[in-house]
C-alpha cells in the first residue's frame, strides 16, 4: 500500500509527461484515454523495479514511450498515427506565428513513431547521452538522426503553412 | 522556420487542454484491465493451459473407459504432449511477467515485444498442428476400440475405399487447418509485427 501511494504521488505530480506522449501519438480523445490508461498500468508494473538510480520523470519517459511506439489497438490492430490535436484548431492573438507553431506540430505527427520519441525527447531539453540510453543507442547516433529530422521538419513545416 | 526555434512553443501547445486526474482516478486507472499485447498473450497463454487440463482430462477419462494398450499408449502420448506445451508456454508466460516489470530501453523493448510475439505465434502454430495427428488418430483407435467392446466389429466392412476416404479427409482437414491457422496469426498479429520490425529496422540503421 506503501509503494501505491509514493507511486501515485509521483505519477499526480508527472502526470504532464504521460499527456503529452498521449497527445502526440494518437489523434482521438478515445485512443488517448486508451493508451492514458495503458501507459499507467505499463508504470505500475514497472514501479516496483524502480531503484531511483534515475529521476522518476526520465524513467516515466521511457515507459511511455515504450508503451505508445508499442501501442496495440483492438481494432485497427496498427501502431499509433497522429493528427492534429483539437487545441490546434482554436484561434490565435498572433496567427502568423500560430501558423508557424501548427505546421511544426503538423510536421512532427508526419515522423515515424521513433523519430517523433527524439523530437519529444529533444524539445523536453534531454542531452544527446541521455536520448541515445532511453533509446538503447549512441549519443553519435542520436546526433546524426535528429540533424536528419531537424532538416525534414524544416522541409515539410512548408508544406503546411 | 527551426525546430529550435519554436520547439518552446510546440511543447506549450503539447500541454494545452490536459485533464489533470486526481489521486483518486489514478488509483482506480490502475486497478482497471491492461489491452497491451503482453496482456493479450497473456490471456491467450491462459486459455492454452486451460485447454491442456481438458485435454488431459480427456485422456484420462479415455484412460479409464477402454481397457486397450493403443488407447493407453495415446494417453500418455497426449499427457506427454500437453506437458511438454506446457513447459513452453510456461516460460513465455515467465518471459512476459519479466518484460512487464523491467523496463529497458526503446530500441531493447521492441526486440523484447518481437521475440515474445514470435515465439507466442510459433508456439500457437505448432500446438494446432501437432494437434490434428494427435486427434485423428486418437479418435480412430477409439471409435475402433468401443466398437469392439460392443462386439460390433463384425459388422464393419472394411475396404479399400474407406481408407482412401479417411486419408483424403485428413490431408484435406489438415490443410484447411494449416491455411486457417495460418491466415488467424497474421490477421492478429501481422500487421503489428511487420510495423514493429520496421520500427527495430530504423532505429538499429538509422
Amino acid at each position: 500500500m506503501q509503494a501505491e501511494k509514493i507511486f501515485i504521488e509521483a505519477i499526480e505530480q508527472n502526470q504532464p509527461i504521460i499527456h503529452k506522449v498521449c497527445n502526440l501519438y494518437m489523434n482521438n480523445e478515445q485512443d488517448r484515454k486508451d493508451l492514458f490508461q495503458e501507459i499507467l498500468l505499463s508504470a505500475w508494473k514497472g514501479f516496483v523495479n524502480f531503484k531511483g538510480d534515475a529521476k522518476f520523470s526520465t524513467w516515466l519517459y521511457r515507459v511511455a514511450l515504450n508503451t505508445a511506439i508499442t501501442f496495440y489497438r483492438k481494432d485497427q490492430r496498427k501502431l499509433p498515427t497522429a493528427s492534429l490535436p483539437e487545441q490546434f484548431v482554436m484561434s490565435s492573438d498572433n496567427p502568423g506565428n500560430e501558423e508557424q507553431v501548427k505546421a511544426m506540430y503538423s510536421s512532427i505527427n508526419h515522423l515515424s513513431p521513433i523519430d517523433k520519441a527524439l523530437v519529444m525527447l529533444y524539445m523536453e531539453d534531454y542531452v544527446y547521452s541521455e536520448i541515445g540510453e532511453m533509446m538503447g543507442i549512441t549519443a553519435n547516433n542520436v546526433a546524426v538522426k535528429m540533424n536528419r529530422i531537424k532538416l525534414k521538419l524544416k522541409e515539410n513545416a512548408k508544406k503546411y503553412l | 522556420m527551426e525546430l529550435d526555434e519554436l520547439k518552446t512553443r510546440v511543447k506549450a501547445k503539447l500541454e494545452e487542454g490536459m485533464l489533470r486526474h486526481s489521486a483518486t482516478d489514478l488509483e482506480l486507472s490502475i486497478r482497471q484491465k491492461t489491452n497491451s499485447i503482453t496482456g493479450k498473450i497473456k490471456k491467450n497463454t491462459w486459455l492454452e493451459f486451460a485447454a491442456f487440463i481438458f485435454c488431459m482430462g480427456v485422456a484420462l477419462a479415455c484412460w479409464l473407459l477402454y481397457h486397450s494398450l493403443l488407447v493407453h499408449l495415446f494417453c500418455l502420448a497426449t499427457w506427454v504432449f500437453c506437458i511438454v506445451f506446457s513447459a513452453y508456454l510456461f516460460s513465455l508466460y515467465k518471459k512476459i511477467i519479466f518484460y512487464e516489470k523491467a523496463q529497458a530501453s526503446v530500441k531493447e523493448n521492441l526486440q523484447q515485444v518481437i521475440n515474445i510475439l514470435n515465439r507466442f505465434t510459433t508456439l500457437y502454430f505448432r500446438i494446432t498442428m501437432v494437434l490434428l495427428p494427435v486427434i485423428f488418430v486418437f479418435g480412430l483407435i477409439t471409435g475402433y476400440v468401443d466398437v469392439s467392446q460392443k462386439g460390433l466389429i463384425h459388422q464393419f466392412h472394411w475396404s479399400g475405399n474407406i481408407l482412401f476416404y479417411i486419408i483424403i479427409f485428413m490431408i484435406g482437414w489438415s490443410g484447411i487447418i494449416y491455411f486457417f491457422a495460418k491466415w488467424y496469426i497474421r490477421k492478429l498479429y501481422g500487421d503489428y509485427l511487420i510495423q514493429l520490425k520496421h520500427q527495430l529496422k530504423e532505429i538499429e540503421n538509422g
